[in-house]
């Protein structure tokens, strides 16, 4: 497998990001992250892991969207670049191929 | 109670700081959605959980903050000077013709405006070596006739001390008697004939700043039959001996015992002698007589004395029956530009003062041609740079970039040029110094740092002037046309360019 790997929570941010389309931004992101896996976690856990994923190449990232509620600051909205989605994509795949090889432990069979 | 319905102020005032100073503001957007949300679903600990964030908010701040450091290493502007210059001196060597044409053009106008000004600077400078310079004052005759309106320098020989005894503001005074045609000077076997003598009274040296390079200070021109000389006038005589003591032979007729050598009257002074005699060695007149004027007087007056005043007390003391004559004082400042006055015999150096300003403005005009030269110069080129120019844009540089690069570039055109006009100035300074009649071997000190100066001073002006514009230019242009290869500079640009040149002639001229 080429490039870095990814976290486990890494995964599950760079999840949440491809569920929530255009409104991937941090608070929106720790939100669906608590909503769906029932993880409470700071925000700053998240803004450091989505800034890592950024300069590790797996999002990239706008701005856009400042309310009077934030004092007019812009929120920053992420999403999985070509590079994040074939590494998560190859993650995903190789731990696939894996569980495969062991019959007993086959998806789908109890 | 009141309602805190803000974010904690202290660890707002923390996050903000932060915040700017990283110039990331999302996470503080972030931080702030969160408190009001946690507000408005009525939750008491939005406050603690804010300060729990900040902290760990600012922590972050520094974290992203050093990852992107280590990304973008920022543009030291030291690199960028650097690279400016290596490409300006790559420009400059590629068209080695143009970059020297364009080069010699500038040194040779910035010479002449050396010249100019160095000139100019020396005629204000006359008499200004004297301590007491604003409290010398000369007397002047104003004299008419039917036929003739004359003002001369110069007074009998009684004005003098009648002023120091008439008047309290005239602290001292001095008398000064050009000779009258050359006489032979004798000195042992050393004969000279000498134009440049005079007699003088012996508060000479009180009034008038010169060095006495040997002698007795209290005892110069006081008792009869002395006489002071020159450092070369001793030289010529006495060789390296000193001359105190010994005997001049004046004119075959009379000896003169040398009490002292003064250094050389500078270039700047407006009369100059060889040797000066003691005044008490003549007879002066017994009586006073207002018609023969022959002694250049000088006035010592007290500080603050308004020179206008004095002149209209004396008038009005002396000469209210005399119609024909009266009395004028000058400042000794203004003496050499005072066209007004009939040079008797000569010995005064005075000039119209209004050719300064005529050679001053010649001066800057000549800049300015060279600058245009230049700019000329430069944007016949520019179509070169146009495909440089085209992909620095795209490739993002800024305007105020490019702007610095250009400017550098005519900066390292006319640096050469200033230095190459230093080298050929101070060369020629010798014969610039004998056509100007000045005896000045090479520069005093003051005089070369205000040439230093002012070569300094036309190197900012002209960079800004003549680089200010191809900078212009060069910024402004679309680069597509560059890619196109449609860049032939715009009509405006040509049109000027004509317009320049017809100026330049318009100027020469003139």
């Amino acid at each position: 497998m080429k490039g870095e790997s990814i976290g486990e929570f890494e995964e599950l941010i760079i999840l949440m990001v491809f569920l929530l389309r255009e409104d991937a931004y941090a608070v929106k992101i720790q939100e669906e992250l608590a909503a769906q896996t029932g993880r409470k976690v700071m925000i700053g856990a998240v803004h450091t892991t989505l800034y890592r994923l950024e300069d590790k190449g797996f999002l990239k990232s706008t701005t856009g969207g400042a309310t009077a509620e934030r004092g007019g600051r812009w929120k920053r909205f992420f999403s999985v670049t070509a590079y994040g989605r074939k590494a998560m994509e190859q993650s995903r795949d190789m731990r696939m191929n894996i569980w495969n090889q062991i019959p007993a432990l086959a998806p789908g069979k109890a | 109670m009141k309602q805190k319905t803000e974010p904690p102020k202290l660890a707002a005032r923390l996050l903000q700081y932060f915040s700017q100073r990283f110039e990331i503001p999302e996470i503080q957007g972030d931080l702030q959605e969160l408190f009001y949300s946690r507000k408005a679903t009525g939750s008491r600990f939005a406050g603690s959980r804010f300060w729990l964030e900040t902290f760990h908010a600012i922590f972050t701040l520094y974290v992203i903050a050093w990852r992107r450091k280590k990304t973008n290493p920022s543009i030291n502007p030291f690199h960028m000077v650097i690279s400016n210059v290596t490409i300006g001196f790559r420009h400059m060597l590629k068209r080695f013709g143009y970059s020297l044409t364009t080069i010699t053009g500038l040194s040779l106008g910035i010479v002449a405006c050396l010249i100019i000004f160095y000139y100019v600077r020396f005629e204000k400078s006359f008499d200004q070596y004297n301590e007491k310079l604003n409290d010398i004052a000369i007397v002047y005759y104003d004299f008419k006739t039917n036929d003739i309106h004359a003002k001369s320098p110069s007074a009998p020989d009684f004005v003098g001390p009648k002023f120091q005894r008439e008047f309290s503001e005239v602290i001292d005074q001095v008398r000064v008697l050009t000779g009258f045609g050359s006489r032979v000077f004798k000195a042992g076997d050393k004969m000279f004939e000498e134009s440049d003598y005079g007699h003088a009274d012996s508060s000479f040296f009180r009034i008038f700043t010169h060095k006495l390079l040997q002698g007795n200070p209290d005892d110069q021109l006081k008792r009869p039959a002395t006489i002071v000389l020159t450092r070369t006038t001793a030289e010529k005589y006495f060789g390296k001996e000193s001359p105190i003591g010994k005997i001049i032979l004046h004119n075959n007729k009379r000896e003169y015992e040398v009490t002292g050598v003064m250094e050389n009257f500078p270039a700047n002074a407006h009369i100059r002698f060889d040797m000066l005699m003691s005044m008490s060695s003549l007879t002066l007149s017994a009586t006073e007589q207002w018609n023969n004027p022959n002694y250049i007087t000088y006035l010592l007056l007290a500080d603050g004395t308004d020179i206008k005043k004095l002149q209209h007390k004396a008038n009005e003391t002396w000469l209210t029956k005399s119609e024909n004559l009266k009395l004028e004082l000058q400042s000794l400042s203004r003496v050499h530009f005072d066209t007004s006055v009939v040079n008797f015999l000569g010995k005064f150096r005075i000039m119209d003062e209004r050719y300064l300003s005529i050679f001053s403005v010649t001066a800057i005009l000549i800049l300015l041609i060279a600058c245009i030269n230049y700019v000329n110069l430069f944007t016949a080129r520019a179509s070169e740079r146009g495909r440089e120019v085209g992909i620095r844009k795209i490739s993002g540089a800024t305007g105020m970039q490019l702007f610095f690069q250009f400017m550098t570039d005519s900066f390292l055109h006319i640096l050469p040029a200033i230095l190459i006009s230093l080298l050929i100035f101070f060369g020629i300074l010798p014969w610039v110094n004998a056509f100007l009649g000045l005896q000045l071997g090479s520069l005093d000190t003051a005089g070369n740092i205000f040439i230093f100066k002012t070569a300094g001073i036309i190197l900012v002006a002209i960079t800004f002037i003549a680089g200010l514009y191809p900078s212009f230019v060069m910024t402004k242009f679309k680069p597509v046309l560059i890619l196109k290869g449609k860049f032939q500079g715009s009509r405006t640009a040509v049109s000027l360019r004509k317009g320049l040149v017809v100026f330049q002639f318009c100027i020469s001229i003139a």
